[in-house]
């Protein structure tokens, strides 16, 4: 079924399918343009679509109703294209009527293929002009464009808008005749700037065709426009299925190889074995594995499939899809199973409270370092800098039954009465809260403490039949009021997020000490900025020393001698917290040195 | 110098004296001038005469008058005027002469 339209053609009515319709307007079209600026063009026009008018009811003859493309390609045909019409008119340079087609070759010329075309012709007309397959050209331009990330795009336009369509059959001959001669490529320049400004209007004519035809012939005969739409289409499918699965693949070796890399000090802790960790069975790992990768597998062959599908035409067999739909459906069986018996392990969380008893310090300031993981476990890499111990925690550790891993945290609060205090807080999930608090119990940390220092490991530990069921342990300092806390390096393994009243990260609470106010925790080494505590972390950056070694050259007698008297201070190792209110006690002081420093 | 260029001066100067001359043998419309040049091989597409008539009716050696057809649009049917006879008398003068000269001429360079 095809849409028809009513046309008056000089005079007499004839019902015209759509395309023929179009095909006839954009005829008479050309041939107008051509003679535009010709004097008695309406009486030439009006001529032209008498004779039109005459042949089409020779052709219909009575019989048929309705004209159709081939008739119109067939009055075409009869009454030439319009080169060759306004050919008469134009004067020397003028093509002779039907000449072309008697073979000639005249100066070969950079053409727009209208007969052999994706988008707009450019490339089967420059194929025609190097003698070449434009397939070929079109496959090193799409890559070319791919590569260069479209910029090649801008150039195809403007060859789409200087470069004009071949219409006639002369036309057609001379883009495939002799080579390139100087004489074109003066025409071409010379000629450049005035098609520019009417092929600027063609090609939105053209562009805009694409689009109606894009539209209007999508359910009915494929258009070429359709064509390159969809098989553009596939090209981006199937660029989208690679990328998918090269980030799979890479993926996957990815976290193979950086579970290894956790697990490397093992011997033999396989994939599966760290599935069995999590899963309830080994078969359970399994399961899993092979669902999700069925899961992440299945819809990039479907890319790949109707990404060539659209590309090459090829069909894919109906088996082949279904088996497909199959497998994708049935892999969700085992995922959710797996996933629902391990979300139920998961269920309820307990947690168990106790309270390590601390030997109160002498000084009043606690010393809080990690603890050194090698003795727990004998083969944690670790390196010293600085004085400072290094350990790479992020991994899993699985040995002789036992699990390890860095999960234990700590976190500084204030103390209800005048004692330091650490209380452990070991947790666990479980099927309920019975199992769950068994697994909590069964969590085992490490500490110790040497008078002063308070060692802290943050690795945790617990048997391998306990499963990861989110093991961890939260200790709690307890520190009281006027009392210190000194945040060693190392202990940056096991602190987290302490809050303090300068709202200081972790990282930047390092190396300095502590003391807990009425407002929480305040460094008060450090000078009061103009509002609060807001002083820059960087204004008092001990080393190891527990209150501020001076690092700076005093620009004043009166900092000096400050200086003098603290740097005193600063030779024994241990103090005691008056020490640190005496210094404190100078903060204008502290504060203008600052200020003179900048 | 293009030939085919000086071809289609050949055949344009010839084209409008042949349609003057098949006019001068009675009025006739379109389609009867381009059967007799079709048969003539004079011309290939239909489309060239066209523009050739409405010239040389802006040039005052046709005219035309509209008659109704019964199996299509009214139709024009071209006449020569006057001034055409008198054009197309001068222009077969011209001829005889030209093709007297063309014979001589490129007898005697052979």
């Amino acid at each position: 079924m095809k849409k028809t339209l009513t046309a008056n053609i000089s005079g007499t009515v004839f019902h015209i399918e759509e395309d023929a319709y179009e095909a006839l307007n954009r005829y008479l079209g050309n041939i107008r343009s051509r003679f535009s600026g010709t004097a008695g063009r309406d009486d030439i026009m009006a001529d032209i679509e008498a004779r039109i008018a005459e042949l089409f009811q020779e052709r219909l003859d009575g019989r048929r109703q309705v004209v159709s493309i081939t008739d119109v390609e067939q009055v075409m045909g009869v009454l030439g294209q319009p080169e060759d019409i306004a050919g008469g008119e134009d004067g020397p340079e003028g093509a002779p009527e039907g000449a072309p087609a008697s073979g000639t070759t005249g100066n070969k010329r950079f053409y727009r293929d209208p007969e052999d075309k994706w988008l707009g012709g450019v490339l089967g007309g420059l194929g025609a002009y190097i003698g070449m397959d434009p397939l070929w050209l079109r496959i090193a331009v799409v890559a070319l464009v791919l590569a260069s990330v479209g910029s090649l795009i801008p150039i195809y336009l403007l060859l789409w808008i200087l470069v004009p369509k071949a219409e006639s059959a002369a036309e057609r001959l001379r883009m495939r005749g002799e080579p390139v001669t100087v004489d074109n490529i003066k025409r071409v320049v010379e000629e450049g700037a005035e098609r520019f400004k009417r092929g600027g209007e063609r090609m939105a004519h053209e562009a805009g065709e694409l689009g109606r035809s894009w539209g209007e012939h999508a359910g009915q005969r494929r258009s070429q426009a359709v064509n390159i739409f969809v098989k553009l289409l596939g090209v981006g499918l199937i660029i989208v299925a690679f990328s998918l699965l090269l980030g799979l693949i890479t993926g996957m070796i990815g976290g193979t190889v950086s579970l290894w890399h956790a697990t490397w000090s093992n011997e033999e802790l396989g994939l599966l074995d760290l599935g069995e960790l999590l899963f309830s069975t080994r078969e359970h790992a399994l399961w899993m594995a092979i669902g999700i990768t069925t899961l992440l597998t299945v819809p990039i062959i479907g890319l790949f499939l109707s990404g060539f599908r659209l590309l090459l035409e090829t069909r894919t067999p109906r088996w082949l899809g279904l088996t497909l739909l199959f497998l994708w459906l049935a892999a969700w069986i085992p995922v959710i199973y797996t996933g629902v018996a391990l979300g139920k392990d998961f269920k309820r969380s307990n947690s168990t409270l106790t309270e390590v008893e601390l030997v109160q310090p002498v000084s009043g300031i606690l010393y809080l370092d990690s603890k050194d993981p090698e003795a727990m476990t004998g083969d944690w890499s670790m390196s010293y800098d600085d004085g400072e111990v290094n350990v790479d925690f992020d991994g899993v550790h699985v040995s002789n039954g036992t699990v390890f891993g860095a999960w234990g945290r700590l976190d500084i609060q204030r103390s209800a009465d005048s004692l330091f205090h650490l209380k452990v807080e070991r947790e666990a999930h479980g099927i309920s809260t019975k199992v769950a608090l068994t697994r909590a119990g069964n969590v085992s940390y490490q500490l110790d403490q040497d008078q002063d220092v308070l060692q802290v490991s943050p690795v945790i530990s617990y048997p391998v039949a306990d499963k990861f069921r989110g093991q961890d342990v939260q200790f709690t300092l307890e520190v009281p009021l006027g009392r210190s806390v000194y945040l060693r390096p190392g202990s940056k393994h096991v602190i987290h997020d302490i809050e303090n009243v300068t709202n200081t990260y972790d990282r930047d609470m390092l190396g300095r000490t502590w003391t807990m106010t009425e407002r929480g925790l305040v460094d008060l080494n450090a000078a009061p900025g103009r509002e609060g505590w807001e002083v820059p972390s960087d204004t008092i950056r001990t080393k190891h020393d527990p209150v501020a070694a001076v690092v700076w050259e005093g620009p004043s007698k009166r900092a000096r001698s400050a200086r003098k008297e603290r740097s005193a201070n600063t030779t024994e190792r241990s103090r005691s917290a008056q020490d640190i209110h005496r210094v404190s006690l100078a903060p204008d002081l502290l504060g203008s040195m600052f200020r003179n420093l900048r | 110098m293009n030939v085919e260029n000086t071809k289609a001066q050949m055949r344009k100067g010839v084209l409008e004296y042949c349609i003057l001359g098949i006019l001068a043998q009675g009025e006739l419309y379109p389609s009867d001038i381009i059967s007799k040049l079709k048969d003539a091989r004079l011309i290939v597409v239909e489309g060239t005469l066209y523009p050739l008539l409405t010239r040389l009716k802006d040039a005052g050696l046709l005219t035309y008058r509209w008659e109704e057809s019964r199996s299509g649009p009214p139709r024009k049917y071209y006449k020569l005027t006057t001034v055409g006879q008198k054009f197309l008398t001068e222009l077969d003068q011209t001829w005889e002469e030209l093709s007297q000269a063309v014979k001589k001429t490129t007898r005697q360079s052979r």
